[in-house]
């Protein structure tokens, strides 16, 4: 419970009407997208960066928890206030500050929608990589805070490669500027590369420097149907033995081809292709080669779209990460595990990036109906350690860590407890 | 809706609905409340954790909750495109209901859905009352409708909101000597008193199909405003009272042209005779007759939420305007997000309302259209005050709303 006092700093710094400490409001900043549940104290919604300065300071002041959040997508308690304290909302902070196409860069606020912003840098020419599945509802910051990024990683590479810089606010309120507008910054500590994926527990990111790349003119999705999920996993590495790097290669269970409206009964291998229309002309026919009987249709423009925005409406329950030449082993298995995921829960395996998640189709059923997460998802997660995912030796890498974090917030006030493990397998 | 759980056993029934939300967040891209106020408690996600929080007793009811509660347009854009399933409509009707056993309801509130709406003889005064005011001004209905809306701004929306035509029950005229389909014209309160005219096309295209037309004594509100409000036992007292009525009104079909009217018959349990929206009367049962004379416009349609994702009907009443000749239709940018008029919402939130509306009519008039088309008279009230701001404003955009029957009844009009 937070004093009278300080609801009433909270309330003189971002007014009356966007300090929240009604139970009513506390309990729906409560929860992201994980299982957990743990109420604030209080939901300010700041609308420029000095009002999140000055509640920082107060926060810092008295040793309140601090949780920044986005649109509350997190796959990992990012956004869930585990010791209470203050939820600090960027929903007041989303303008886009620049696009500028000369030197491929935009600036933006942190509470900028995904998708919006990469529709806006679109209609310039431009093009935004970092594609996770749930930028028709999460934000820039949210993006970045977890480093979320999404399967044209396989290509472009991860988020972390198209951050050029961020202005942040440190615990003790004081600011930041970190990198340079420009595409190549080389010397000194990268310290946007250590705050890109820090979940909130090294600063709050209140701008964003972000690269941007020309749009590529032509761009064909291949629908390549497979025996199975191993089967697609197998194709997606002949496609890149080949010499060939997709845009993006996902391969769906057989459910989940059927609800992405794929027109296809059986597992299937999503290929898409970017760059110049020759090129993508070119590198098709291979694919096509290699895909021998198994060639499939192909779509562009919305008919592809249509099946992507489908596989976005589709709530990840859990996800695994594998190094991409394991993964028909890995499928393999999954694909025995079959009785126990009931009924149509669908896979969506990153054939490029070898992330796995096992994802809620329309209509499934019992998706969330466990408070604690739901046995079937905890099974398929526990996977990521048998199927040799890299973890590091536990010293002294966590004794580093716990020196960086006490650096930057000596009082420990900025998102608590969140797990900073490298990014593995989190049962949801 | 057609689930009736709330009227017993409470919102504890509920509780698997709730844990079914696996808070994925997804209903923020959907929500037109959210993407004007951008809180947690105006998506769909906040109000079933409110939900859930108040079944596992981490909240205590309140008036607070309560408020979150109605801060929603009932449009169910986040039931048809939750991906767990979530019946968020089902969900938050049980919680309203529970929560107004729990905490009850501001005075006036409990006056217009009990006294009002659910008599008829007052709902009649009451449109006559509006009638009258609009020619003359009386200040006693002032403080009437003040009383209804409880918010200043609420009232000069009221007021503003008000179409310009008036009148009564229509004429029904003498049957036709071998009727194809005798029908029941279930003509909802706000076709009643705000829009007479559009009740009077809608027996002329009837009429025109070869059918007779009656109007059975006896029925009243459709009740979907009490569900909406919670009150269960008033709703199903209402459509005891419309079954009971239509049941013995030895009819083969009910016609309405009120989506929320429509979704609510469609979802009686002991009635025995179909229920039509109008469109889909005409177009998919009677096979509209072809009409001859042609309108040169060019109109935009907006789909309803209680008619397209209530009833499932998008394409009858796009049928029925393309069988105009010379009728131009366009289909308008997000033709079925809600308009934000929602039935109460607009005088309780008028702000909200108004931004979401704003997003409406600048999607059609972005058609170039010169009418918006929609087959629901609460759709056409909030987008028909949309369209006169934009025309006070000096912008260019569609000159009027209205309902598609009424621009058929002018197509079958002799010249």
């Amino acid at each position: 419970m937070l004093s009278a006092q300080i609801k009433h700093e909270l309330r003189a710094i971002v007014g009356e009407r966007m300090a929240l400490t009604d139970p009513a409001d506390l309990a729906t900043y409560a929860y992201d997208a994980t299982h957990y549940t743990h109420t604030p104290d209080a939901v300010v919604v700041p609308a420029s960066t000095d009002e999140v300065s000055a509640v920082l300071r107060l926060a810092s002041r008295e040793r309140l928890p601090v949780v920044a959040r986005g649109s509350g997508t997190s796959l990992c308690g990012g956004a869930t206030p585990i010791r209470g304290g203050v939820v600090l909302s960027t929903a007041r902070l989303r303008r886009i500050l620049d696009i500028n196409a000369a030197r491929s860069c935009a600036t933006a606020e942190p509470g900028v929608n995904t998708a919006e912003f990469m529709r806006a840098v679109e209609t310039r020419g431009l093009f935004y990589p970092p594609d996770p599945s749930s930028q028709s509802v999460s934000t820039l910051g949210g993006n970045v805070a977890q480093g979320a990024g999404g399967p044209r990683g396989a290509k472009y590479g991860s988020l972390r490669d198209y951050v050029l810089g961020c202005d942040v606010i440190l615990a003790d309120g004081s600011r930041l500027r970190t990198g340079a507008n420009t595409v190549k910054n080389a010397s000194g500590y990268d310290l946007t590369r250590l705050f890109v994926g820090s979940r909130g527990t090294l600063c709050f990111f209140s701008q964003l420097r972000l690269r941007l790349l020309p749009l590529p003119v032509a761009r064909r999705l291949l629908l390549l149907p497979c025996a199975d999920l191993a089967a697609a996993a197998r194709l997606a590495l002949a496609i890149t033995a080949a010499g060939l790097l997709p845009s993006r290669l996902e391969a769906l269970n057989d459910q989940a081809a059927a609800a992405a409206g794929a027109g296809q009964t059986s597992a299937i291998l999503l290929c898409e292709l970017d760059g110049s229309a020759p090129g993508v002309d070119r590198q098709a026919a291979i694919v096509a080669r290699l895909a021998g009987a198994q060639s499939g249709e192909d779509r562009a423009g919305e008919a592809a779209e249509a099946i992507w925005n489908q596989l976005q409406g589709w709530p990840t329950l859990a996800r695994v990460q594998v190094p991409r030449d394991r993964l028909p082993a890995l499928l393999a298995k999954v694909g025995e595990l079959g009785g126990t995921l009931r009924g149509d829960w669908g896979v969506v395996a990153g054939a490029g990036t070898g992330g796995v998640r096992l994802v809620a189709l329309p209509g499934t059923k019992d998706a969330g109906t466990e408070p604690e997460g739901s046995a079937p998802a905890a099974e398929f997660a526990a996977l990521a350690g048998e199927f040799g995912l890299v973890r590091p030796a536990a010293e002294p890498a966590e004794r580093l860590r716990r020196s960086l974090k006490s650096a930057f917030d000596p009082r420990g006030i900025l998102n608590p407890l969140v797990p900073l493990a490298p990014d593995g397998s989190q049962a949801r | 809706m057609s689930d009736h759980r709330e009227d017993g056993e409470g919102l504890q029934a509920y509780y698997d609905e709730a844990l079914r939300c696996v808070r994925c967040g997804l209903c923020q891209a959907v929500c037109p409340v959210y993407a004007v106020e951008q809180s947690e408690a105006s998506v769909a996600r906040g109000k079933v954790q409110l939900a859930r929080a108040l079944l596992e007793g981490r909240l205590e009811p309140s008036p607070a909750v309560r408020e979150r509660l109605f801060l929603c347009l009932n449009c169910g854009a986040c039931t048809a495109n939750c991906p767990s399933g979530v019946n968020v409509a089902k969900l938050m009707l049980a919680t309203r209901a529970q929560l107004l056993r729990d905490v009850g309801r501001p005075a006036v509130e409990g006056l217009l859905l009990r006294q009002v709406l659910a008599n008829p003889r007052s709902l009649g005064l009451a449109g006559a009352g509006l009638a009258l005011y609009r020619r003359s001004g009386l200040r006693w209905l002032a403080h009437y409708v003040d009383a209804l809306a409880t918010l200043p701004a609420g009232l000069a929306k009221a007021e503003a909101m008000l179409p310009s035509r008036s009148r009564s029950r229509p004429r029904v005229g003498p049957a036709p000597e071998r009727p194809r389909y005798r029908v029941a014209y279930f003509a909802g309160c706000v076709t009643s008193v705000l829009y007479p005219d559009l009740a009077q096309s809608v027996v002329a295209v009837l009429r025109q199909e070869g059918c007779q037309v009656v109007l059975p004594r006896g029925l009243g509100c459709c009740g979907t405003p009490h569900r909406a409000y919670g009150d269960a036992a008033a709703a199903q007292k209402l459509a005891d009272r419309n079954t009971r009525a239509l049941n013995e009104a030895s009819v083969e079909a009910v016609v309405t042209d009120c989506a929320t009217c429509g979704a609510g018959l469609k979802d009686y349990s002991g009635l025995r005779v179909p229920v039509y929206d109008v469109s889909q009367f005409l177009v998919e049962e009677a096979g509209l007759v072809a009409p001859r004379r042609p309108l040169a416009v060019r109109v935009t349609y907006h789909d309803p939420c209680h008619l397209a994702r209530g009833q499932g009907v998008r394409e009858a009443p796009r049928r029925l305007l393309r069988a105009i000749p010379g009728l131009d239709l366009v289909e308008m940018a997000e033709a079925d997000r809600c308009c934000g008029g929602a039935g109460t919402f607009a005088l309780t939130h008028p702000e909200t309302s108004l931004r979401i509306l704003e997003r409406k009519v600048a999607n059609a008039a972005a058609t170039g259209a010169a009418i918006v088309a929609s087959g629901c008279p609460a759709c056409l009230l909030q987008i028909g005050y949309g369209l006169g701001r934009l025309a006070a404003g000096g912008q260019d955009g569609p000159r009027e709303a209205l309902h598609p029957v009424e621009l058929l009844a002018q197509a079958y009009a002799p010249p």
